[in-house]
């Protein structure tokens, strides 16, 4: 039972974080047309921030002596922290608001200098920049030791700490909030006037221009807010999984997975984002649970079988059904009636 | 003569070609001055110098008294110069409705902060609604609305490209081809249309169209191009009796 109950958590923590970044992919290119082939960038930047920064600001809120080597001394200093807010809320509270709102502030800033130099030019350009800048971090995070340990991980406080036994579902329940919020935020957004201008963006840059957009000023706000949600997802894994390790932020985990779950649930409208994310998660789960049963039918490697199942459902969604399984409904004019009289 | 739109010494070259060869032009306020030419005289290179698309190598363009030489085109279209385009470019997968509120100036739910606050962009919205109503009523697309751009007829979307022009504030409109590209009895429509607006709005037009007889009973002043070149310009009649102008056409045939 307890087994079970924590098997279905971690299914909802992998869709709570997916749907986040899944939801900053769909609102830079499925709403506004950015290729942003470079998500894992902003993914990484938020666990890396958090890896970097949650346990310094815990020494520093805990009063922590701050001459210990922060990622020498990482696995004491993290037990330090922890003890520290066992039995006070208020600052493990403080740890982790603090760390999501310097991630949010970081991670908007990266978006931004990735971008900026190909954000004028053709897509396909500014998609080859973004695949680079991904990279980079990447190699930065394994061989820039202060950061996170390069290919050592650094642990990351378990800012719940004081809720005792509860603590993981807690978080779990936390996490799970902050990513209903971010779908309502985006819904909130798309459906306002500036949603239909990023729209216009995506459809013809020239005639946006030519009604007065300034589609430069618009892309970018985009590519920093996207990296900004994408950067909070980045962070939720981490304080989740407790630790940062630099090699996991990878572009087939955190570019390639949340573009196929978007383009299977359909580019350019939130609903068909959620449906995405649930469709590969549940996918996924079922080929790793049922794979071994397969193992005496199929002529190559069962660990393959999951890569290939879901490249085989991109390349069917593509042929068969390209706008998704929820295609992006026109939207309707919410106060014509009133203003028709 | 009370000058909109000058354009002096203009020159944009494409390599070594000079599609738009040292034209100098001055487009009265509030009239409707017409530019012919036959097909690849250098009209949409033309336009697209004065709005912005393109930057010319020589010359400079004053609109309304201020030099917007080089500018890009959504600062020009903040001043009241509105473009449309000779082949539609309308946002294919929006509405017709959404086409048109996306051309009004000014509305701060546009900004990615105010858009939050529903109540700082509510009233320019339905102000918005109400404008582009009264749009499509004058050109016959009401009942298109919430039709998807890209289900729109030929003359439909030609028609969705002045609109959108009408919904921007314009103080003067560049039409490249407004009338291009659809039967003549649409064709005569469109131009009584725009004197219609012109009228109503005193807005100045600047209206490209290659076919000689079309435009000629409703346009004040003519300059025809040829080959990168102005030939001519006066009154309708005397441009259109112009030998110069009939050469080039016949020119233009051979
Ligand atoms: N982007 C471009 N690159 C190279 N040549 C061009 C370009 N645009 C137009 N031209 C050339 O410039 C000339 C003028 O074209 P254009 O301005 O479209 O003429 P018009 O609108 O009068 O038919 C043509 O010979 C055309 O081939
Ligand atoms: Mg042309």
């Amino acid at each position: 039972m307890m087994e079970n109950i924590s098997w279905l958590l971690d299914i909802v923590v992998f869709f709570a974080v997916y749907l986040i970044v899944t939801l900053a992919l769909n609102l830079q290119y499925g709403y506004t047309g950015i290729p942003n082939f470079g998500l894992a960038l902003s993914v990484a930047t938020g666990a890396y921030t958090t890896g970097a920064l949650a346990g310094r600001i815990g020494m520093w809120i805990c009063g922590i002596r701050s001459d210990l080597d922060y990622i020498m001394y990482n696995p004491m200093i993290t037990s330090m922290i922890n003890s520290a807010i066992r039995y006070d809320p208020l600052k493990g509270l403080t740890i982790f608001f603090s760390t999501i709102i310097i991630v949010v502030i970081v991670s908007a800033i990266i978006g931004f200098i990735a971008s900026y130099p190909a954000i004028r030019l053709r897509a396909d350009y500014l998609m080859m920049v973004l695949i680079a800048m991904a990279e980079a971090a990447r190699i930065i995070g394994l061989n820039y030791t202060p950061l996170v340990g390069g290919t050592t991980w650094v642990s990351v406080p378990n800012v719940f700490i004081w809720m005792g036994d509860m603590a993981s579902q807690f978080l779990i329940i936390t996490i799970l909030a902050i990513s209903i919020l971010i779908f309502l935020f985006m819904q909130y957004l798309v459906s306002s006037p500036y949603g239909r201008l990023i729209k216009a963006v995506r459809e013809n840059e020239l005639t946006a221009e030519c009604v007065g957009k300034d589609v430069v000023k618009v892309k970018i706000q985009i590519m920093m807010l996207g990296s900004a949600i994408a950067g909070i997802a980045g962070s939720l894994w981490s304080f989740y999984c407790g630790t940062v390790l630099a090699a996991a932020y990878t572009r087939t985990d955190w570019t390639f997975w949340p573009w196929l779950m978007a383009m299977i649930g359909g580019m350019g409208n939130n609903i068909g984002a959620l449906v995405g994310v649930a469709t590969v998660i549940i996918c996924r789960r079922l080929i790793i649970y049922y794979k071994y049963s397969l193992e005496a039918y199929i002529p190559f490697s069962v660990v393959w079988l999951e890569q290939i199942l879901l490249a085989l459902a991109l390349i069917l969604v593509m042929m068969f059904r390209p706008q998704g399984i929820i295609p992006e409904k026109p939207a309707k004019p919410k106060i014509k009636k009133t203003s028709q009289q | 003569m009370d000058v909109m739109l000058e354009v002096k010494d203009l020159t944009k070259k494409f390599g070594e070609f000079r599609a738009v060869d040292n034209v100098s032009m001055s487009i009265e306020r509030g009239k409707i001055t017409l530019l012919v030419g036959p097909n690849g005289s250098g009209k949409t290179t033309l336009l697209n110098c004065i709005i912005g698309v393109y930057r010319p190598e020589y010359g400079r363009v004053i609109y309304d008294n201020i030099d917007i030489t080089g500018r890009k085109p959504h600062e020009i279209v903040k001043m009241g110069l509105i473009p449309t385009f000779q082949i539609p470019s309308p946002f294919y997968k929006l509405t017709v409705l959404e086409n048109l509120l996306l051309a009004y100036q000014g509305n701060p739910g546009e900004s990615i902060i105010k858009c939050i606050l529903k109540n700082s962009w509510i009233k320019s919205e339905s102000e918005a609604l109400d404008k582009a109503f009264r749009i499509l009523d004058l050109l016959e697309l009401a009942d298109s609305y919430d039709k998807l751009a890209f289900t729109l007829s030929g003359g439909q979307l030609k028609l969705l490209e002045i609109g959108r022009a009408l919904m921007a504030n314009p103080k003067m409109i560049v039409m490249d081809e407004p009338a291009g590209s659809v039967n003549p009895v649409l064709a005569h429509r469109i131009f009584q249309d725009l004197r219609k607006i012109k009228d109503e709005l005193g807005v100045t037009l600047l209206v490209v169209e290659h076919r000689l007889d079309i435009a000629l009973d409703y346009v004040d002043y003519v300059y025809a191009m040829h080959m990168g070149k102005i030939i001519s310009q006066g009154s309708p009649e005397r441009v259109f009796n112009d030998e110069k102008v009939i050469e080039a056409y016949l020119g233009g045939v051979t």
